[in-house]
């Protein structure tokens, strides 16, 4: 029973799951077709003509054609002919104010101030070199200044050196003096001291009541006496000697303060190294200053050059000017334009009142005598098919009257990279303005299967169409997509005309959304 | 009596021998289905293709280029595996899917109610005995027993007089009032003993009550069984949406199966085997239903 309860619950889950599941496929199917399927525009196979002509209009222009100018800048008065008016040669065109050439007046102030300025570049000094020679000169004075003063201070050292060695003996010659007198001071102060030793023992003596110790000082004194009288030349002899010392050391004194003021004094003068620095600055300097007046003498001779050459030109400017001011003013009277040539007027670009410039195109006016051309432009693909001298036929005029040949096919100016401009003459009744058109080239014939151009595909087997088959089924009609190999046996510019496995009413796929297969079902843009 | 036992043996043996070529030459079609939804559109046309050769023609009289046996080549086993048809069916063709929920749409009302007026009915016949409601039941049997082609025209021009032509009430409304199911249901509840209801009645149960607690509970089984063979009834139906639903976008898929041959060869097999899921679910579902339900209708005395 349990088994059963269990088998019941899964066959419940498998058929909710099944419901969801078709639920989910419904609600995503259209969602998930449009994705899954690449869709297709067509368009059905026709039968009809194809043709390799070319097709194109134009306006009728005449061959050639001349522009109305004016030389100098004028007011017009009046505006005797207007666009599509025949002219004959010498026919007047347009008049003009008198006097009012500005144009002469603004070449003849350019004339003047050419000239001028040309005269006052004539006048420019010559170079003057005086400030920078005396520099040069001043420079060269210095520089001999310190060359002496070298010499002076060389002088100097070699005289200080000497006064210091001399300052040095003086001060040895004082010491040694000194010590003289030093020692003579003691051996006289020995002498002093024993005489005084004795003066002492007889006032003693005198003083002395005691026998024993008169006696005593008595021998002692007479001693005393004794070394004293010995020694009494001598002592005479030494204080002289003193004397002489003292004197010979204050002597000797004098000359070492003498000797030392000197050096002092020459140590104050300004050392060799010092001269010699001050030397090579000067040479510097006086080097620098002929330098710069030599690369100032080589610019001068440039702008000198230059100078000449802008004299020149200036020249000629000054001629040409001239040239135009005589020519303005021979033209300064001239009050009208006349045609030159027999023609149409094809354009008017001004009106009474206007201020025209020189050589901006008043008229133009179309020459009749050129005969007539048509302009058209083509693809270059197109111009493939076009000839110089095809005989074009003109598809807007139906009697034999008007005749065409292709004249020239030229690359277009504007956009040469994908149109060409091919230039028919036109023969017979035709006018200025009128619009042809033509068609050139090969005659069209008649095919059993045209297709779009886009149809046609190319891969490595060669050419094909894909066509859409489509199959009823009780669920609405499906689409596939069937291969056809075919040749193009013609094409123009919009379709081609097909041979192999393609035939009338069949769909040939144009577009599609992805690439596409032999056997793929799509479905129809909508 | 060893005899006796072989001989039985060997009657067993080529009773089975027999059943089972009977089932399997029932399984086939079924098997043959299946096996070869997963064929390729291109392998089912080349083998199958012959049959329905004069649906290929283009409208410009060619042929089509792919290659067909000359003679029906019956295979059980793809060349390749592939599930092509089944994505052809589920992703690409959303009118298929609709077709399936027209299906769906049309029979589950049918099932629902018919069951609904079926119960009533079989109850009146059950407790209300007399000449009149023999002669009626016997009506329903009459009506049962007559092909539906018989009906078919007083159909049409009640649902043309009712104004539901080309409307799923042409369908579903006929479909609620058929007869089979109260006849099945009738010929169950007549065998609910008599001393039930009594007891019931004792115990101070009105109509309703009896009908509803008594009645219903005791007739589930067949209940189930007479759902499952409406459903299935109805979920073949082809001629009833043929004939009053002339707008093709509301036909069940049983039509569309019915005309598969007309173009869509190659999807027929995985269309009809998504088609076998509903019912073969509710089969296994309702499976003891269904043999109990029709074996007590075949006699077994309740």
């Amino acid at each position: 029973m349990e088994k059963e309860s269990n088998r019941k619950h899964i066959i419940k889950k498998a058929a909710v799951i099944f419901l969801v599941a078709m639920l989910i496929l419904t609600f995503f199917s259209n969602t998930i077709m449009n994705y899954s399927l690449p869709e297709v525009a067509t368009e059905p196979v026709t039968t009809g003509t194809v043709s390799n002509k070319v097709r194109g209009q134009g306006t009728v222009e005449t061959n050639s054609d001349c522009e109305v100018t004016v030389s100098g800048t004028r007011v017009i008065k009046e505006v005797k002919v207007e666009a599509g008016d025949e002219v004959k040669k010498g026919d007047v065109l347009f008049t003009f104010e008198e006097g009012e050439n500005s144009e002469l007046d603004e070449a003849q102030n350019t004339l003047d101030d050419l000239e001028l300025s040309y005269a006052k570049s004539l006048l420019k000094s010559a170079p003057d070199y005086t400030e920078e020679n005396i520099s040069i000169k001043d420079a060269k004075e210095d520089l001999k200044d310190a060359v002496k003063a070298q010499e002076k201070a060389q002088k100097n050292d070699k005289a200080l050196k000497t006064a210091k060695s001399e300052a040095a003996q003086a001060k040895n010659d004082v010491t040694a003096a000194q010590a003289n007198v030093d020692s003579l001071q003691s051996r006289v102060d020995t002498y002093e001291t024993e005489n005084t030793t004795l003066e002492e023992l007889q006032g003693k003596l005198d003083k002395a009541t005691d026998e024993s110790k008169i006696n005593s000082l008595k021998s002692q004194i007479s001693q005393l006496q004794a070394l004293v009288d010995s020694h009494d030349a001598d002592y005479q002899q030494a204080k002289r000697d003193l004397d002489a010392a003292k004197k010979n050391v204050d002597k000797l004194t004098a000359i070492q303060t003498d000797k030392e003021a000197k050096v002092t004094e020459l140590s104050a003068n300004p050392t060799l190294e010092d001269a010699k620095t001050a030397v090579k600055e000067k040479r510097k300097a006086l080097d620098a200053l002929v330098r710069g007046l030599k690369t100032k003498k080589k610019e001068d001779a440039l702008t000198a050059e230059s100078d000449a050459l802008d004299n020149e030109a200036a020249q000629k400017n000054i001629e040409e000017q001239k040239e135009k001011v005589d020519k303005l003013k021979a033209s300064d009277d001239m009050t009208e334009v006349k045609a030159t040539e027999d023609g149409i007027v094809s354009e008017v670009n001004c009106k009474e009142g206007d201020n025209v410039t020189a050589d901006a195109p008043l008229a133009k006016i179309q020459l009749s005598s050129s005969g007539y051309i048509v302009k058209v432009t083509v693809t270059k693909a197109q111009a493939k098919l076009i000839r110089t001298g095809d005989e074009a036929t003109v598809e807007n005029i139906w009697d034999d009257s008007v005749s065409a040949t292709v004249k020239s096919i030229r690359a277009d100016t504007e956009n040469p990279n994908q149109s060409m401009i091919v230039t028919f003459e036109v023969k017979g009744d035709v006018n200025v303005g009128q619009t042809l058109a033509f068609s050139v080239g090969e005659r069209s014939s008649q095919y059993d299967a045209v297709v779009p151009n886009n149809a046609v595909r190319e891969d490595s087997k060669g050419k094909f169409v894909l066509i859409l088959k489509v199959k009823g089924t009780p669920l609405g009609n499906r689409y596939t997509v069937k291969r056809a190999d075919v040749e193009v046996q013609a094409s123009d510019d919009t379709s081609s005309g097909v041979s192999g496995g393609v035939y009338e009413y069949d769909n040939v796929i144009t577009n599609s959304s992805k690439p596409l297969e032999e056997g793929m079902q799509v479905r129809l843009v909508e | 009596m060893k005899r006796k036992k072989v001989r039985i043996t060997i009657k067993k043996v080529i009773l089975t021998l027999v059943a089972l070529i009977f089932a399997i030459s029932f399984l086939l079609p079924t098997i043959l289905t299946i096996a070869n939804s997963f064929m390729s559109s291109t392998e089912i046309n080349t083998n199958y293709g012959v049959i329905f050769n004069q649906y290929k023609e283009t409208s410009y009289g060619e042929r089509n280029t792919d290659y067909v046996a000359e003679k029906v080549n019956l295979k059980f086993i793809p060349d390749m595996v592939e599930l092509s048809q089944y994505s052809t069916v589920l992703l690409k063709s959303p009118e298929y899917l609709l077709k399936f929920w027209n299906s769906v749409i049309l029979v589950v009302p049918i099932v629902v109610f018919q069951i609904f007026i079926a119960l009533g009915a079989a109850y009146s016949f059950m407790r209300f005995r007399g000449r009149i409601r023999e002669i009626i039941f016997f009506v329903y049997v009459a009506l049962m027993l007559m092909p539906y082609q018989v009906t078919l025209v007083p159909n049409y021009l009640v649902a043309d007089w009712l104004h539901i032509l080309d409307t799923r009430w042409s369908i579903i409304l006929p479909g609620i009032f058929a007869p089979f199911s109260v006849y099945l249901l009738t010929k169950y509840m007549r065998r609910i003993p008599e001393s039930l209801i009594e007891a019931a009645k004792l115990d101070g149960a009105n109509e309703w009550q009896i009908f509803t607690k008594v009645c219903i509970p005791l007739c589930k089984g067949p209940i189930a069984s007479v759902a499952i063979l409406v459903f299935i009834d109805y979920w073949n139906m082809v001629e009833q949406p043929l004939i009053m639903l002339s707008d093709a976008d509301k036909h069940p898929l049983s039509v569309f199966l019915s005309q598969i041959n007309s173009g869509e060869v190659g999807l027929a097999f995985a269309v009809a085997t998504i088609y076998m899921v509903p019912p073969i679910l509710i089969f296994l579902y309702g499976e003891e239903y269904l043999v109990d339900g029709i074996s007590y209708s075949g006699g077994v005395k309740g």
